[in-house]
């Protein structure tokens, strides 16, 4: 016999315990956080449309998600003078029976009766509706696998700061909470049933208490086989490759110069290159060179002081009022550091700083902390502003103590400042400042001297790196057109990136170049994966990168490649909605005044060049960074015998559809 | 209206790719909304729910008349006062956003600000599934920030007109093609023919754009329910020569036409000094603007037999404080606002009531879900919608599974 003078007590409580005694197994002891709680959530009982709603239902309010156990065990035991739960007899409290079904329930029947979940309720309240276990017992670590067509979470209990060794491990699959990242792939039922759908990659993922953890799964669209040819000597390339010989994917072939060289002058310097830069490239097709040419111009820190800007969601040029001044000195900002070659920590330091960027014009300390999170650390903590983050790990009070490193800075009474506070709202009381749990050791939070110092290091400290992975998918995603993780600002561990191997790979070409945007740029830029094929159609290659996606130009990048083209810059932007771009460039004065106003590239082509075919040619290199195909030669060659035709002709070029795509 | 909601979003997706027939000018199906928005928050007190016996310091110097069902309206509404009759208006709308794009995402969407997520207004919501030439949905001028697609695809966004209908050379930019330009169109066509179809989702997109463009440019008939000139000068005469009124004329046109949502955004309620003067004796006073224009629209829906079918809606994001500040102007009030609802099967008559200041609801509060649930039932979309966002997360289009306002409800 085995037991402790506490399960002895229980023991004489009710049968249920002297059974435990006589199959000489300890008494199971419950916790609502980890016992009850889950089956809430799985439920859907403290969903937004349910008890989880801001008033909940028929008088009964759960906290949204489960967000706040303490309040919903007082929910539960105590309101209504603790009716909702008969200890003497379980199976008629008020909570068992709504569930069943058995009263009158707008959410109808929510539990079979004599199911697992069911059961452990009726064992909860048997046991005294325990609010905790004890603090030996808490949850610490979950873990979700696949075993034949289930999924399966696994929960760890112990004592804090126990490893997995000394955590007593339960099968937690009938209350945890399980989804799929692609459902196209495999569907996850309630139960972790697996449903095998089509091919191609997804996370499961198994929620429970306030812990996520999530496994991947591929199903190949062919056999898998390792990809012919010789073994990458990229590093992105090795990722990349493993990845698509997992999935069965061959990677598309690697593109010619002209429409490499295409590629990278549209990327580095928002414009197609010039005849003799085609010429240049394809003499010698140099990427890394190209790179180091190109990132010392003008026109590059330009085109990425843009693409900083939008990443640190300064507002765009045609900003009006009082944000406007603002947000043209943070572009012209941006676009001299990028000059200047600083490395992207050190602009992101200006961004935590409040040099430049939006830190300083938030008013809210809530605000910032989230615009820091996003732009910086590539993570929406948002939704923990209201209640605990239902698919990450995000606390409430997590929001709320990192919010108050943010607090605005006060006067200390002696003609000076003293470091801000902030208030929970809810509680009234002041909130310690601390850092987001991201990992483990270092400051948990700013010191009082040079709060905004100690607030940049934690943001862009190498301890646990999310800066540069976030820079990393960041500068991904302008160059591909999607990030590895998206959206961007999303990284956490129910959205992993679609190939981890290569943000890995990305990450560490970063810190080799410490952080300098060229060097990452000649890394990402020299790879295979950057130079393979466009995609005729879309379809898995195109979403697992096997090859390129086709993707439109931005009005600005439009507007710029334009210029660069036709000599001569547009009087007017293209507009931002779709029907009215198109109509622009149809109807409107943008090409067709332009072209019709002379003394552009386009009739300096028609004047030099001898014959209709050489104007041909030229026009399509100058445009298209290609030659004319001999179907194009054969319907457009009597278009540039005759001036205005070959306007025309010039006109149909820029607002075709290759023009406006990158391919 | 027949949308799968399971299937919404992927519906919406295939969307701007579907074939459509172009080849006739569109017949008018199914209902419509006509959203005025009076945008910076119009005072309820100056307009729609006068306190005649409160100080003068609440009920203002600008003046009321009865208008029926105990409502005291603005003595500069005298025409809507005499089409009271024949609205819903709801003087109890009540929440607690008092900023401007918090209330205007609430009050356009339905759902309260949520920090990581810009819900959809209703045009991008409802009428994409048409085959007409015209757009489904189309902003005059320009969209406020909370009227777009949200967190739908760009494609279900506002069709934006742009420019000021109220200028006599008002003419919607780029609509009319260039005769001269035939050849430059047949080769560009002729090109994309020969770069052998769309590659990929954007290219698609940018096709269904340009044959869209296209074919507006090209069908006189559906271009000419742009044209404001086609209309009798008398008739633009009683809309009003400004704005506001030759907005809201072109917008019954494109009603007309076959566009399923025209938001109409008249800017400059947001009046924090000298109320008086800007409602009462600005150039055009506000005020009278509004009554041209609203009694205008109504009449003529009327007239061209639309008023079962299209609905209107008056709003903006708040009310104003019931108090004049020592500017003479009142301040953002969130507690009370009005909203007027015309056509549509929309039953008249006054519903709610503020207390005796004008701060609060004093009867039948209303929430901004209710009224926004009120616009989606009278329009028949399915109120249990379930949108999607990009990655997945299901979306109710109506909030807190809010109920309508049964009382301006037809059974």
């Amino acid at each position: 016999m085995n037991f402790t003078l506490a399960s002895f007590s229980v023991s004489c409580l009710g049968l249920c315990a002297v059974a435990s005694l006589i199959q000489d197994e300890p008494p199971r002891r419950f916790d609502f956080a980890c016992d009850v709680l889950p089956i809430l959530q799985r439920q859907g009982c403290s969903s937004a449309y349910c008890h989880g709603s801001a008033t909940g239902r028929a008088g009964f309010k759960l906290s949204l998600f489960g967000s706040d156990a303490a309040a919903d065990y007082a929910a539960i035991a105590t309101q209504l003078g603790g009716r909702r739960l008969d200890l003497r007899a379980p199976d008629r409290s008020l909570l068992v029976q709504k569930a069943l079904g058995h009263l009158d329930h707008g959410g109808g029947r929510r539990l079979p009766k004599g199911g697992v979940a069911h059961e452990t309720l009726l064992a909860w309240i048997a046991a005294g509706a325990p609010w905790r276990a004890g603090e030996a017992e808490q949850l610490r670590s979950l873990r979700v696998s696949v075993r034949g067509e289930r999924a399966v979470a696994e929960a760890g209990f112990g004592p804090a700061g126990a490893g997995d060794e000394r955590q007593q491990v339960r099968d937690v699959s009938d209350v945890a909470l399980f989804s799929t990242s692609d459902p196209t792939v495999v569907d996850v039922g309630a139960d972790g049933q697996l449903d095998r759908r089509g091919a191609g990659q997804c996370w499961v993922m198994a929620r429970f208490g306030n812990l996520t953890a999530v496994t991947r799964l591929v199903r190949p669209f062919a056999s898998p086989a390792p990809s012919a040819g010789p073994a990458a000597s990229h590093a992105l390339d090795r990722a990349w490759r493993a990845h698509l010989d997992e999935l069965g994917l061959q990677p598309a072939d690697r593109v010619a110069a002209a429409p490499l060289a295409r590629r990278l002058y549209l990327d580095l310097v928002g414009r197609p290159p010039t005849p003799q830069e085609l010429d240049a490239f394809g003499a010698a097709p140099d990427v890394a060179a190209t790179v180091l040419l190109l990132a010392g111009r003008r026109e590059f820190a330009e085109v990425w002081g843009a693409h900083l800007a939008d990443w640190f969601e300064v507002p765009d040029a045609g900003a009006k009022g009082p944000a406007a001044a603002a947000a043209a000195r943070d572009r012209a900002a941006l676009v001299q550091a990028v000059a200047r070659g600083d490395s992207l920590p050190a602009i992101a330091r200006a961004v935590a700083l409040g040099e430049v960027g939006l830190l300083e014009r938030l008013s809210d300390a809530r605000d910032r902390a989230e615009y820091a999170g996003r732009t910086l650390l590539g993570k929406r903590i948002g939704c923990a502003r209201c209640h605990d983050h239902p698919s990450d790990r995000w606390r409430r009070s997590e929001h709320l103590a990192f919010s108050a490193c943010f607090a605005s800075p006060r006067p200390d009474g002696a003609g000076g400042t003293m470091a801000g506070a902030l208030f929970d709202p809810e509680a009234g009381e002041r909130v310690e400042p601390r850092f987001l749990p991201l990992a483990p050791g270092g400051p948990e939070g700013p010191g009082e001297n040079d709060r905004r110092r100690d607030v940049a290091d934690f943001l862009l400290s190498r301890a646990h790196d999310a800066f540069a992975r976030n820079a990393c998918n960041r500068i991904f995603a302008f160059v591909f057109g999607r990030g590895l993780v998206e959206p961007v600002d999303d990284h956490r561990l129910g959205n992993p990136p679609l190939d981890p191997g290569m943000l890995d790979a990305l990450v560490d070409a970063f810190h080799r170049g410490d952080g300098r945007l060229p060097a990452l740029l000649t890394f990402v830029l020299t790879s295979a994966a950057y130079a393979a094929a466009p995609a005729q159609q879309e379809g898995p290659a195109a979403t697992h990168l096997a090859c390129r996606a086709s993707r439109a130009l931005p009005p600005d990048t439009f507007g710029r490649a334009v210029a660069a083209v036709v000599g001569r810059a547009p009087a007017v932007q293209l507009p931002g909605s779709a029907l009215a771009r198109e109509l622009a460039l149809r109807n409107g004065p943008m090409l067709h005044d332009l072209l019709a106003a002379g003394g552009t590239t386009v009739d300096a082509t028609f004047d030099l060049c001898d014959t209709p075919g050489e104007r041909l040619v030229e026009l399509w290199r100058t445009v298209l960074s290609r030659a004319p195909r001999a179907d194009e030669v054969l319907r457009f060659e009597p278009f540039a015998a005759e001036r205005s035709a070959f306007r025309d002709l010039a006109y149909a070029l820029l607002s075709g559809r290759e023009f406006a795509h990158e391919r | 209206m027949n949308l799968d909601r399971r299937s919404f979003l992927g519906g919406l997706a295939a969307l701007p790719f579907a074939a459509r027939s172009w080849a006739h000018a569109p017949l008018r199906r199914g209902r419509s909304l006509i959203l005025v928005w009076l945008d910076g928050g119009f005072s309820h007190l100056d307009t729609f729910d006068c306190k005649p016996e409160a100080s003068p310091e609440i009920r203002g110097d600008l003046g009321s008349m009865p208008a029926g069902d105990g409502a005291f309206v603005s003595a500069h509404l005298p025409l809507l006062a005499q089409r009271l009759d024949r609205c819903a208006l709801l003087r109890s709308v009540t929440h607690g956003e008092g900023n401007h794009d918090r209330g205007s995402h609430l009050l356009l969407t339905g759902h309260r600000p949520s920090h990581v997520l810009v819900h959809p207004a209703l045009g991008a919501v409802f009428g994409h599934d048409g085959d007409g030439v015209l757009p489904p949905y189309v902003a005059i001028p320009q969209a406020v920030d909370y009227a777009r697609a949200g967190f739908l695809p760009g494609v279900c966004g506002p069709f934006e007109v742009g420019g000021d209908p109220g200028r006599p050379d008002f003419a919607v930019r780029d609509l009319t093609a260039d005769a001269g330009g035939a050849r430059a169109q047949q080769l560009r066509a002729a090109l994309d023919a020969l770069d052998g179809g769309p590659r990929g989702a954007a290219e698609a997109q940018r096709d269904a754009f340009v044959g869209m463009a296209t074919r507006l440019s090209e069908d006189p008939a559906a271009r000419r329910w742009f044209d404001l000139g086609a209309e009798p000068a008398d008739l633009r005469a009683r809309y009003g020569r400004h704005r506001l009124g030759q907005s809201c004329l072109l917008a019954r046109r494109l009603v007309q036409g076959g566009v399923r949502t025209v938001f109409v955004n008249d800017p400059g309620w947001d009046h924090h000094q000298q109320i008086k003067t800007a409602l009462g004796y600005g150039f055009p006073p506000k005020l009278q603007a509004l009554d041209e224009a609203l009694s205008a629209l109504f009449d003529d829906l009327r007239a061209h037999e639309l008023d079962d079918s299209v609905l209107v809606c008056l709003a903006s994001e708040f009310g104003r404080t019931p108090r004049l500040n020592p500017l003479g102007g009142r301040d953002h009030w969130p507690r009370a606002q009005s909203v007027l609802l015309h056509g549509a099967g929309i039953r008249p008559g006054v519903v709610g009531s503020t207390d005796a200041r004008g701060e609060e609801p004093a009867e039948r509060p209303i929430a901004p879900a209710e009224v926004f649930a009120t616009l989606v039932q009278a329009l028949g979309i399915d109120r249990d919608l379930v949108l999607r966002t990009a990655d997945g997360r299901p979306v109710r289009l109506v909030a807190d599974e809010a109920e309508p306002v049964h009382e301006v409800l037809r059974a």
